[in-house]
């Protein structure tokens, strides 16, 4: 062979070799994508869990990991990931949302709250952290807080119906029926077939 | 990039709250890393028992504090100290010290349903006993308990060993199962007490003691006329002899055989973080050295304030 064509195969393959890599990862996450919705949460995390180590999108591959062994019940692995996550990016909030998931699932309310509020402190009206953290609360019994929480959450979103339910939780378990009452109301105006809110108004 | 870290306790919503807060500067992105980790508890409680039928006892009255302190949900310690009166009919008072401190560390495995707690306990007594019998005790106890997420299954075992002075030691075994029912409104919980005595000439003539603690404990739903939070009746069948409770962070030093009891304890939230406990009981007991039964009834109030 001669040195021309040495010289061309190996041109040749720098431009192939990456195409193709970037071609192969492009069906990794497609792929991993299929399977989630599919429910295949194992499948879906082996096929990025290599990604996590290298190349422009490790930072979403072990959040993506993350969130699927989260799904898989792996609680442990889930935190891990989304810890790692977060020693790569610490201004990342996709990381601290993501952690309370299985810290939550695993009844550490204290712990998902701590990053919650983290989130919080840089995106004050962030739903999803604010939702999160009513869940918290409920966790906690923390009544008097959630209450407070609500009520204040509500002014900023005034259709929803999550937040009013809540709200009216907390003043349930505080023994504060008519308030309770009212909050159910609320949210049956919102959502007219709300069960937990005819449950509470037919008692 | 500069990381700034510091401690402080702050004031949140007017509560002092013990918090580790660190604060992150990343590229002048400042990030609350960890605020508030710190949960600290205080109780204080107070104890009057009256001997009805002893020979030798007057009564008892007891005094104590007890701080806890958990991080996140990961694990704590609590320090306790009480100080502990037990005057009899014809001789000198008792006065008791008795000091405890309790570490636990939480594990959570995927390959369980809930948390597992490994907890060590420990217990140091002193008082002024002029024959030095109950005075100088030390127990150590280990415990290992599990409750599922849902929490309705716990069970733990536990372990003590109290050494006292003048060649006597105690082993004791405390298997722990408890039920939740009624979703989470009521609790039953049976905790056996099997206690070896190393010389039996020093626990009257006993070289073994069986018991089993029974509670039922009910939560009233919100709104209730009372305002009660939680009630519970709790029963103790058999015999035991120094005892180790960790629970009530006490050591049953000065008691004679104890052949049952039965109390009825009630609670009520008074706020988010401060709650009251009145219990009311009778205790049976036996000095089987002068074959003396007594009771002593007891009235207990608890404060705990969370910061």
């Amino acid at each position: 062979m001669s040195l021309m064509k040495i010289v061309f195969t190996l041109l040749m393959l720098g431009v192939l070799i990456p195409t193709a890599a970037k071609a192969e990862n492009k069906n990794v996450w497609s792929d991993s994508y299929a399977l989630e919705a599919n429910g295949k949460y194992e499948k879906a995390a082996a096929l990025i869990a290599p990604l996590r180590d290298n190349g422009n999108e490790s930072e979403l591959a072990t959040l993506r990991y993350g969130w699927l062994n989260y799904l898989q019940g792996n609680f442990n692995d889930a935190i891990h990931a989304y810890k790692q996550a977060l020693e790569r990016n610490n201004r990342s909030l996709d990381a601290r949302l993501g952690i309370a998931l299985p810290l939550m699932a695993q009844q550490r309310w204290n712990e998902a709250s701590r990053y919650l509020k983290q989130v919080l402190a840089q995106s004050p009206y962030n739903y999803v952290a604010h939702v999160r953290l009513m869940a918290c609360e409920e966790g906690l019994r923390k009544w008097e807080t959630l209450a407070k929480h609500a009520l204040s959450l509500s002014a900023s979103y005034p259709s929803n119906a999550t937040i009013l339910v809540y709200l009216a939780r907390a003043y349930a378990w505080q023994g504060k029926r008519e308030l309770a009452k009212a909050a159910y109301q609320r949210v049956l105006v919102r959502v007219p077939g709300h069960l937990e809110a005819r449950r509470y108004l037919n008692q | 990039m500069s990381i700034k870290t510091r401690m402080k306790i702050y004031k949140k919503n007017g509560a002092l709250t013990l918090g580790a807060m660190m604060t992150l500067f990343v590229g002048g992105h400042a990030v609350h890393a960890a605020e508030g980790d710190w949960s600290v508890k205080t109780d204080l409680q107070a104890m009057y028992g009256n001997y009805s039928g002893s020979l030798q006892r007057n009564s008892l009255s007891s005094s104590g504090v007890i701080v806890s302190a958990d991080y996140l949900d990961k694990g704590g310690f609590s320090l306790a100290a009480n100080f502990t009166r037990l005057t009899y009919k014809a001789s000198n008072a008792i006065n008791q010290q008795g000091y405890f401190a309790n570490g636990r560390y939480k594990l959570y495995l995927d390959s369980l349903p809930g948390p597992l707690t490994l907890m060590l306990n420990g217990h140091y007594i002193n008082n002024n006993d002029i024959t030095g019998n109950t005075d100088n005790v030390k127990v150590i106890s280990p415990q290992v308990s599990f409750i599922n997420y849902a929490k309705t299954f716990y069970v733990d075992f536990g372990y003590a060993r109290s050494k006292y002075q003048h060649n006597l030691s105690v082993n004791q075994y405390t298997p722990t199962l408890g039920i939740g029912l009624n979703n989470g409104a009521d609790w039953v919980q049976a905790r056996g007490y099997l206690i070896q005595v190393s010389n039996p000439l020093r626990a009257q003539n006993k070289s073994s003691t069986s018991a089993i603690d029974v509670k039922w404990s009910h939560w009233f739903a919100p709104g209730s006329w009372h305002h009660m939070e939680k009630m519970q009746l709790a029963g103790l069948f058999g015999e035991r002899i120094y005892a180790v409770d960790n629970d009530a962070a006490a050591v049953y030093n000065l008691a004679d055989i104890q052949r049952g009891s039965l109390s009825l304890s009630l609670q009520w939230r008074l706020t988010e973080s401060l709650h009251l406990m009145v219990i009311g009981g009778n205790e049976r007991y036996l000095n089987n050295v002068i074959g003396n039964a007594y009771n002593n009834r007891f009235a207990y109030i608890d404060f705990t304030t969370n910061w």
